[in-house]
């Protein structure tokens, strides 16, 4: 609801500013057809890919003077088969096959070995282990129901408080966009023609950044509540494991990251060869257990299938819009007219980050990224910012709204988990914190945007 | 309290199209294993050329077309299948507070809006496909592949998504007719987090079962 008012605010005083007239050549007519349209559509529950289509067919047929429909198929057609692309349902498919090959758990369970003598324990893993796994599994809600069914069970009887214990949890998936590789960034690299290395290049600063705020808040958390001995880091009637297990337990997976963040970084592979390379890793992973059966890559297939159409669709409504409001030039003037506002360019830019914080209450990560970046990112570019940094800040922003109270679907899934009743208000408490750090890591990289631009630029 | 208004045809005609429906969504089914698998293969054919263009020198040198033309293939045959599990993303935080009473309706809606899109990329693609057939378009890649192939493949895909879209509008607006509107919510309400979570965990626990 928040979001909701908040938008409306934005888009009076966005009429406020083009009626005052510092707008000129605005094409004001399109542009509220175009809001209005989009509002009822949201409003009514349309399918986005097909708000986002059949918006296009009506802007083309009211304003558009040229045959627009001889490209339909040729506007679909490019995303459907472009190389980048190909990541994605790559990087899905890995993350299907981790997922069924059960290394979430021994994930967990080996990392608590090195991290639960740390001030705060256990919730250190929480953080990693999410963080870990998010990075290689496309959905921040799988990621959520997959970590809380390992971790929960290890803070039966003990003396944690649950608002910590559920909010690093959240805290940790959400990070899992941001980490390379993320699919978020391959989306928005398409979407804007960016380099998809340099984007993984830029987001390690601020992955680092944010993990270190994270883990940096729960050790003062664990001093300021010690919790006497430190934990067993094992779930009753379990054996602990020693050290050699712990990392023999851990060597695979971290060989697979490996294998595929370091083909990138050291520019032997693109994003999409690393995918590649990460599906047969999962695959051999799978094998070395034990798990890997027909069924089971049938099941992960399946899946990634499903995923992949779904983020495509959303795609073929987006391009096909944008290539109409293109030919009619609304980004284009859109951005020139904010560029021109008599605002500093950082103050549009925290409107922008504010006008993602309320979207991404509602609206799913990928969806919320196709449907605005086509629009916003002309105005960011002609604002003078950095194209890589502002996917940075995008995909940060997506993260966080995934586990904003009171709306973030993540707290919902974790809440439905906990085995101690309680109420959902614990969960909001204890995500609040990592909340506010995150943001804190956003105004951080506005205010040094090298954070982010140092590595890309000294590698490339 | 029989629907008499509706008129006697319409539950028979609903159960015709129930079966022409199941064969369509039972063909969606094994369209989106197809492009699972395609996916599968994919990953195969790209680590192969990874591994043979570092190690043993050679490359197919059509990488980037020949996956392009796989990823169009998968995201155009899995539509379907996405359709009749609800898995396409929908924004309902508003309707999802309404009463039944309005959310029927607006379930009609979204998919008549949806067929519509989906009719338009379909066509689209066909004439894109007559437009590649006639030129005798091939693409730039070492194999000179022919571009109607691929694309003819991938209008399949977006022909038998649109296709299940009418179906089931047809099938929505007779239940509409008949007063139904239960089922029309089963049949379209966006799939919620709990199932997605739920998804995820089951999953996860055939991992840690099979042991």
């Amino acid at each position: 609801m928040i979001a909701v008012v908040f938008l409306l605010i934005l888009l009076a005083a966005m009429l406020a500013v083009a009626t005052a007239g510092a707008g000129g050549e605005l094409p004001i007519a399109e542009v509220l057809v175009l809001v209005g349209v989009f509002c009822v559509f949201f409003g009514a529950g349309i399918y986005i890919a097909a708000a986002l289509g059949v918006l296009g067919l009506i802007v083309g047929y009211a304003f558009s003077d040229r045959p627009f429909w001889d490209f339909i198929g040729q506007m679909i057609w490019g995303p459907s088969s472009s190389f980048v692309l190909v990541a994605v349902p790559l990087f899905l498919l890995m993350g299907e096959i981790l997922l069924r090959a059960g290394v979430s758990d021994q994930l967990y369970r080996s990392l608590n070995v090195f991290l639960r003598r740390l001030p705060g324990g256990l919730l250190h893993t929480n953080i990693v282990s999410c963080g870990v796994f998010s990075a290689v599994s496309g959905s921040s809600v799988a990621t959520a129901a997959t970590m809380g069914s390992v971790a929960l069970p290890y803070f039966r009887d003990t003396p944690y408080s649950p608002r910590v214990v559920l909010g690093s949890l959240a805290a940790g998936g959400a990070l899992g966009n941001l980490i390379p590789p993320g699919i978020t960034f391959i989306i928005y690299g398409l979407i804007t023609e960016t380099s998809v290395g340099k984007l993984y290049l830029a987001a390690l600063g601020p992955s680092a950044l944010v993990v270190v705020l994270f883990i940096a808040y729960i050790a003062w958390h664990g001093l300021r509540n010690p919790i006497g001995a430190p934990a067993p880091g094992t779930r009753a009637g379990e054996e602990p494991i020693g050290i050699a297990a712990a990392l023999a337990g851990l060597v695979p997976t971290v060989v697979l990251i490996g294998v595929v963040l370091g083909t990138i970084y050291a520019g032997l592979a693109t994003a999409t060869e690393s995918a590649a390379l990460g599906v047969a890793g999962a695959v051999a992973l799978a094998a070395l257990r034990g798990k890997l059966s027909l069924r089971m890559l049938n099941e992960a297939a399946v899946a990634t299938a499903r995923t992949t159409a779904m983020i495509g669709l959303i795609l073929f409504g987006a391009y096909l819009l944008n290539f109409i409001l293109t030919s009619i030039q609304v980004p284009q003037k859109l951005a020139s007219m904010v560029a021109g506002l008599p605002l500093p360019p950082w103050a549009i830019m925290a409107l922008i980050i504010g006008f993602y914080l309320a979207l991404g209450t509602f609206m799913e990560g990928f969806s919320m990224i196709i449907t605005t970046i086509p629009i916003v990112f002309p105005i960011v570019k002609a604002l003078g910012y950095d194209p890589i940094w502002f996917g940075v800040i995008i995909t940060m922003l997506v993260e966080i709204a995934m586990i904003s109270p009171p709306d973030g679907t993540v707290l919902y899934v974790l809440q439905g988990m906990r085995p101690d009743p309680g109420a959902i208000g614990d969960v909001f408490r204890g995500v609040l914190p990592f909340v506010v750090l995150y943001v804190l890591a956003i105004v951080l990289l506005m205010v040094a945007p090298e954070i982010a631009l140092w590595l890309p630029r000294v590698l490339a | 309290m029989a629907p008499r208004d509706a008129g006697e045809g319409g539950a028979p005609l609903l159960a015709t199209l129930g079966r022409i429906q199941a064969l369509v969504r039972l063909a969606a089914r094994w369209m989106n294993a197809a492009a699972g698998w395609m996916f599968v293969a994919c990953a195969a054919f790209i680590t192969f050329d990874v591994l043979a263009r570092n190690f043993l020198g050679f490359s197919s040198r059509s990488t980037t077309e020949i996956t392009g033309y796989m990823l169009a293939f998968g995201i155009a045959w899995g539509l379907a299948h996405a359709l009749a599990e609800r898995s396409h993303v929908r924004v309902d935080v508003l309707i999802n507070k309404l009463p039944l009473g309005a959310r029927q309706y607006l379930h009609a809606v979204a998919l008549a809006l949806l067929a519509v899109f989906a009719g338009y990329a379909a066509w689209g693609a066909c004439q894109l496909v007559r437009e590649s057939l006639e030129f005798g378009a091939t693409d730039m890649s070492a194999l000179h592949t022919p571009l109607a192939i691929p694309q003819g493949l991938w209008a399949i895909g977006l022909s038998v998504f649109f296709l299940l879209a009418v179906l089931m509008l047809a099938e929505v607006v007779l239940l509409l007719a008949l007063r139904r509107g239960a089922e029309v919510d089963a049949l379209l309400s966006s799939r919620t987090y709990e199932e997605e979570a739920d998804e995820a965990l089951a999953a996860a626990r055939e991992g840690k079962d099979q042991m």
